[in-house]
């Protein structure tokens, strides 16, 4: 059981991560906290929807496909005309973008939830090392793995990653040495793409079900970790994914029964102490280590 | 090789800069001073294009003329007028805190269409600064005020720029490391580079200076740079100095 609550934590905690990574670098990039990030999860699930379960291996790669067009759109209308606006303008035009996706969901399908039957091949158990552990749920734990260690080779060791961890740092400087702003800004909303429909590729898995507003706890909970974690720094929205996963999974195996219902109330009263005490986010951003 | 006709920055109903002419000849340092809120960092940002985004905000207003090479550059974004030859050393040196050095340098190397050129010259770097080269995997936010302005003047070297407009490089750094920073900046123009400098150690600019602009209020004059025009400078400053060769008493 102790193996199984371990892989949770980390499968949970990984995906808060990769949203939270998401999120953090259209911030930093494009000065946008894109409220629409959830809705790109839904229309990668609402294609899982369209496929699964006959041609669940196209699903997949048309799930990504159709998530990374949506971003990429998203990047050009509205937020390519809004360029240059302030951050209040571009987080409600963001909340507008949102609405209307959802909107157009509902149009299509209805709002009440729809069964997809993708993911029930892997809804059982395996054996591993004499212990009983979710399929999904090591599925889960190997793409979240995956995408991370790519995304952070892709930002390490690429000319493009240095822009983009450049820009997210400091965007008008990244420019006064050449780099291409417009480049930089649809490099992010396609990596936020991709990371949001592995996040509802695998949220659908989970639940066997989609809803025009299946994308708001999981943008949420992203939010949540970035600000756990510090907006302004990559590395550290990824620790405040993990780090909100992690008391997620903590708090139900910790907590009575009685109390269990109460555990997301506890949970972001912990996060409002944290921040409390830290404001800025727990993990300090390396550039403020300065000497003096 | 650069020339600025007339240049004017207003934010709303203050006239940061008005009127300001200069050319910039290759192989020259011409040196800005002037009062703190004089317009000498407005001036270079305008050129920059940093300006830019405030000016499509309507929050800045921009007028007269700036030309690199014959080539009107002041409607360009900043990545542009960088391509274009021209890169700004800001004020507070603004390196990337969070990226190794080696990692701040290729932000602005990577972006060279020629990479073998900006191989060679990421290597050249290296060599005129042995520093940077000791600590190229150690995060550029841990360096001293020195050290980050070495980095970030050798970033701007890694555009390719001809023209070089550097901010009060040797604010809020100790004597002697300024003395070094002026002759690294003296060295800048060994390859017909043109360095732009605004300071405010006025006198130690002009002494590596080839020519010198005074702006106040937002206008122009120009200096003679000898050594009556140094005690000129020292009297408006109010500072009691010994001059001593200026460059144009030392041929």
């Amino acid at each position: 059981m102790g193996v199984q609550y371990i892989i949770d934590a980390l499968t949970v905690g990984g995906l808060y991560a990769l949203l939270a990574v998401g999120l953090a670098m259209t911030f930093g990039v494009a000065r946008l906290i894109n409220l629409a990030q959830g809705e790109l999860i839904m229309v990668s699930a609402y294609t899982i929807y369209l496929f699964a379960p006959e041609l669940w291996y196209l699903a997949i790669p048309a799930a990504v496909c159709v998530s990374v067009l949506f971003a990429l759109l998203m990047s050009w209308m509205p937020f390519s005309f809004l360029r240059g606006a302030d951050e209040t303008t571009l987080l409600v035009a963001s909340f507008g973008v949102s609405l209307a996706l959802q909107g157009v969901a509902v149009a299509i399908f209805g709002s009440r939830p729809k069964g997809t039957g993708f993911g029930s091949d892997v809804s059982s158990s395996v054996e591993i090392l004499g212990l009983s552990v979710s399929l999904l749920a090591l599925i889960t734990f190997g793409v979240v793995l995956l995408m991370l260690l790519l995304l952070t080779f892709f930002l390490r060791n690429t000319a493009a990653g240095v822009w983009i961890r450049a820009s997210a740092e400091d965007y008008v400087m990244a420019q006064m040495l050449g780099v291409r702003a417009q480049r930089v800004v649809t490099m992010s909303f396609v990596i936020s793409g991709v990371i949001a429909a592995l996040t509802g590729i695998l949220l659908t898995a989970r639940s066997g079900s989609v809803m025009p507003e299946m994308g708001v706890q999981p943008l949420l909970l992203g939010l949540v970790a970035v600000v756990l974690g510090g907006l302004r720094s990559l590395p550290g929205a990824a620790a405040g994914g993990f780090l909100l996963g992690g008391l997620t999974v903590a708090l139900t195996v910790l907590l009575p029964p009685g109390i269990a219902v109460y555990r997301d109330a506890i949970l972001f009263t912990i996060v409002i102490l944290v921040l409390l005490v830290r404001p800025g986010g727990i993990f300090v951003r390396s550039s403020a280590l300065e000497r003096v | 090789m650069l020339e600025v006709e007339d240049l004017t920055v207003s934010y709303g109903p203050v006239n940061a800069v008005r009127g300001v002419s200069f050319t910039l000849q290759p192989g020259e340092i011409l040196a800005l001073v002037g009062p703190n809120g004089a317009g000498k960092s407005t001036t270079l940002m305008t050129i920059a294009g940093e300006k830019r985004a405030a000016v499509r905000r309507g929050k800045v207003r921009v007028g007269g003329r700036v030309r690199l090479d014959g080539k009107d550059i002041l409607d360009q974004r900043p990545d542009q007028i960088v391509r274009s030859g021209l890169a700004l050393v800001p004020e507070q040196r603004r390196i990337f805190g969070s990226l190794t050095v080696a990692d701040n340098l290729l932000v602005a190397s990577a972006v060279r269409r020629d990479k073998t050129a900006a191989r060679q010259e990421t290597d050249a770097v290296f060599a005129q600064f042995p520093v940077l080269a000791r600590a190229r995997d150690r995060r550029a936010g841990l360096l001293s005020g020195g050290q980050q302005q070495q980095l970030a003047i050798a970033r701007s070297l890694l555009t390719g720029a001809r023209v070089l407009l550097l901010d009060e490089p040797s604010l809020g750094l100790a004597p002697i490391v300024v003395e070094e920073l002026m002759e690294l900046i003296a060295s800048l123009t060994d390859n017909e580079r043109a360095v732009l400098l605004v300071e405010q150690s006025a006198l130690q600019a002009l002494d590596i200076s080839s020519r010198a602009l005074l702006l106040r209020n937002g206008e122009i004059s120009e200096i003679d740079n000898t050594r009556d025009g140094q005690q000129m400078l020292a009297a408006y400053f109010g500072i009691d100095v010994v001059v001593g060769d200026a460059p144009a008493d030392r041929s």
